[in-house]
């Protein structure tokens, strides 16, 4: 729990770090990204670290939520949905690129598209591989 | 798979909630289960035996095959 705090205010840093320096070079154009993702990292971190506070006091809280985090059904269905998720991806994403290709653009863009495609499957198939040694 | 977590719970007298909380899953889970909805894992299928002071058997019956 602490760690995880740790992490969080961490996290809350570099978004503030970044949302100061995103105000610095707000008249260039590398400005606004900065200072989108500072400002989404603090409000993710704060949002979290708040959640922790409240259920940190609330004991009854704690062990609902703990309850709810390790639930087998609760886990399963996450793992379903994540999957039909996978899938569905997998579906879109090919008449995705093919349009991308006829509608010309440009090549590397394409290709960065192709590139997280397979590294998708890679990450699939190192778990399936994973998995399939330990169970 | 049929069960008996719903009938054994009543004759305890014990409410979904009860019986969630001491088997540390959600009450959704056990309304689930009772329903028939959902399979628990061996090891759940365990804890509520060990709960009931049953064996699985006693508790979880395979439906007939077709």
């Amino acid at each position: 729990m602490k760690k995880q705090r740790v992490r969080e205010v961490a996290v809350f840093t570099l978004g503030l770090v970044l949302l100061i320096v995103g105000i610095a070079l707000w008249e260039n154009k590398v400005g606004g990204v900065l200072l989108g993702v500072g400002a989404g990292l603090m409000g993710m971190s704060a949002a979290r670290l708040y959640t922790g506070w409240v259920v940190a006091k609330d004991p009854k809280l704690a062990r609902q939520v703990q309850i709810e985090e390790q639930d087998e059904r609760l886990v399963h269905i996450n793992s379903f949905a994540k999957a039909k998720a996978f899938d569905f991806l997998h579906v879109l994403v090919p008449p995705f690129l093919l349009i991308l290709s006829l509608a010309r653009v440009q090549l590397w863009i394409v290709l960065l598209g192709v590139a997280i495609y397979v590294v998708d499957w890679v990450v699939y198939f190192f778990f399936y591989v994973k998995r399939t040694r330990e169970i | 798979m049929k069960n008996k977590v719903a009938a054994l719970r009543r004759e305890r007298g014990i409410t979904q909630e009860e019986l969630a909380d001491a088997l540390e899953v959600s009450r959704q889970t056990i309304s689930s289960i009772e329903n028939g909805r959902y399979n628990p894992s061996l090891e759940l299928a365990f804890r509520i035996a060990r709960f009931f002071g049953l064996t699985i058997e006693e508790i979880f019956q395979e439906d007939e095959y077709r």
